[in-house]
């Protein structure tokens, strides 16, 4: 039945090597299509009538922030399904997808920021949108830090997964709060939310960069996982053997795949 | 093994001395009766360990305090601060007292039997924030007018603070009391609480003083106020169970 | 389209005079996503270690040894 296998891959033993398919899978693809979004959004993208060149920001900063939006839902999904049914390799995807979901919300952040400098004459922008993913931010970093101070991994999957819920019923609360807020001062601020009505090339471009942004956490959160694994597995006989040949490829020389990552992690990653 | 109520043991509000002595009467069997056996009980402690609720209030007036002495003493600047500050100082002053919510009970064994007990701990644990909002909650809702009149809020908007206060300190009561839970017995548990509680208070805040800055531009407060109430039902509604399930994942090793 | 919208690759880096905020936004993500595949690599060294580090101090006593003593063989 495809139910049961699906659910066969519910076990660390058989989840680990079809991740590391999967990872280098959507790795490749992730350096394909940034080369495609980039090309697009840095070459042949045409220069905005108001911004200038200053725009061409979004193609990352909007990734960025879609990507920190989805990577809380799934996060909250898969803490979910750990809490409920007890499964541990669910609770360890949420936690593998976390510090990437915190990356890119600061991402978000930081390109917001150099987005709202040359246009709007500010580091920083209290726009609604700007200011929920600092929220965003905060809820990430409490999931990591209150993940990180329980030594019992199944009271800090669970601990975690419960709060991973409580934000994500929160997050739509926090980001009405704060265009609530933001229409009330409206004096203040001007909102980068209403971006120029875009030309194809440029929608183009911002969607395939979401996608190569999309494939890379896919990739990094699997790799992830897979270390993660390895460690909640550490006694059994699988995961020994795993480990070992984690070191005996370590230690191989050679020029490997030739990307800036080295040989070492291209080969173990496999 | 079970919290079985002992028939035979009548316990009165005075004799009540040590904090394991939580044993409702058998004529408080009840569901509502357990609840409020329980936030007397914390009451009581809260009345003896006053120094608690103290700090918490002088932290609130000194933190108001800060404000003028960092940015200027010119009334017009304090008067756009004087619905804000209070606010703030009063969302930071609540986590103190937050920390301790769970710590004592742990630590005596109290909170193992409130787990055991055959009553929902759903409704258990509203007993506990109760006794905590009463403790700590109002007072700052009740002290903080005298703060904004510091800052010059004119008379009517005081009003308008004092109920959004009102309604919004059992919400960070609520919410706090899931994050307590989830972090009880932790090490650096206070720091932890309020990275977890801060984002989730920004709607409290923003519609709390959202009502006052209605007031201020002569515009009704009604729509803040009845969204933090809805808020409130909200966390009535949730917290409990959240705070209940937190605690099992805390407790049950 | 109007093709190319660059006519030299310094005006490309310039990017309109915004290079500064154009680059510094894609740098930033570069450099966050080279750190986290870094930090990535250093973990799975750490773990690969661990193993190595156990059998050289454990390289005396074999990680087996037989359950029975010479006594309970015998009888």
């Amino acid at each position: 039945m495809a139910a049961q296998t699906l659910f066969r891959f519910a076990a660390p033993q058989t989840f680990y090597p079809l991740a590391g398919r999967l990872a280098w899978l959507a790795a490749g693809s992730a350096v394909v299509l940034a080369a495609i979004g980039l090309w697009i959004g840095l070459v042949i993208a045409p220069t905005d009538a108001q911004q200038g060149e200053a725009y061409r920001i979004i193609f990352v900063h909007v990734p960025a922030a879609w990507m920190s939006m989805l990577i809380y839902l799934v996060m909250a999904g898969w803490a979910a399904v750990g809490l409920v049914f007890n499964a541990r390799l669910a609770s360890t995807l949420a936690r593998a997808l976390a510090p990437t979901g915190a990356l890119m919300t600061f991402l978000a952040l930081w390109t917001g920021a150099l987005w709202g400098k040359p246009t709007w004459g500010t580091w920083w922008v209290w726009d609604a949108r700007l200011t929920s993913e600092l929220m965003l931010l905060f809820l990430y970093l409490g999931f990591l830090a209150l993940h990180g101070a329980i030594e019992d991994p199944r009271r800090a999957d669970r601990a975690a997964a419960l709060l991973a819920l409580v934000g994500v019923v929160n997050v739509p609360i926090i980001y009405f709060s704060v265009i609530w807020w933001n229409t009330l001062h409206q004096g203040a601020s001007v909102s980068l939310t209403r971006a120029p009505s875009m030309a194809t090339t440029m929608l183009a471009g911002m969607l395939v960069m979401a996608l190569a942004f999309w494939m890379y956490t896919i990739a990094v959160t699997l790799w992830r996982a897979r270390l993660l694994v390895l460690e909640r597995e550490a006694h059994a006989p699988w995961a020994q053997r795993a480990r070992k040949a984690l070191a005996g490829k370590g230690e191989g020389a050679g020029p490997g795949m030739g990307s800036k990552l080295g040989p070492s992690v291209g080969e173990a990653m496999r | 093994m079970s919290a079985v109520l002992p028939p035979s043991h009548t316990v009165s509000a005075r004799a009540l001395t040590a904090p394991s002595d939580v044993v409702p009467g058998p004529s408080l069997g009840s569901l509502a009766g357990a609840a409020w056996a329980l936030a007397l009980r914390d009451l009581r402690l809260a009345g003896r360990r006053r120094t608690d609720t103290l700090a918490s209030l002088a932290f609130f007036v000194m933190a108001s305090s800060l404000f003028p002495l960092a940015l200027g003493s010119e009334s017009a600047l304090l008067a756009r601060l004087a619905g804000g500050v209070p606010w703030v100082a009063a969302l930071l002053a609540s986590l103190l007292p937050l920390a301790r919510l769970f710590e004592d009970d742990r630590a005596d064994g109290t909170l193992e039997q409130l787990l055991l007990s055959p009553h929902p701990l759903p409704v258990l644990v509203l007993g506990k924030v109760t006794a905590h909002w009463l403790a700590s909650g109002i007072p700052l809702a009740l002290v903080a007018p005298l703060i904004a009149l510091q800052y010059g809020l004119p008379v009517e908007a005081l009003l308008v603070l004092l109920a959004s206060l009102l309604l919004g300190t059992p919400i960070l009561s609520l919410l706090g009391a899931v994050a307590a839970a989830l972090a009880t017995g932790l090490r650096g548990g206070a720091l932890l609480l309020s990275l977890m509680v801060l984002p989730l208070s920004v709607p409290v805040l923003v519609f709390g003083c959202g009502a006052v800055d209605a007031v201020l531009s002569g515009q009704s407060p009604a729509g803040a106020l009845s969204l933090l109430g809805a808020g409130l039902l909200l966390a009535l509604a949730g917290a409990p169970a959240a705070c209940a399930a937190a605690l099992r994942i805390s407790v049950e090793a | 389209m109007n093709g190319l919208t660059w006519e030299t690759l310094s005006a490309w880096l310039a990017m309109g005079g915004y290079g500064l905020y154009v680059w510094g936004s894609l740098g930033m993500c570069a450099a966050v996503f080279a750190c986290e595949l870094l930090s990535l690599r250093a973990q799975r060294h750490a773990l690969a270690n661990v193993d190595a580090e156990a059998a050289g101090g454990a390289a005396q006593t074999p990680a087996r040894r037989p359950v029975l003593t010479q006594q309970e063989q015998d009888a």
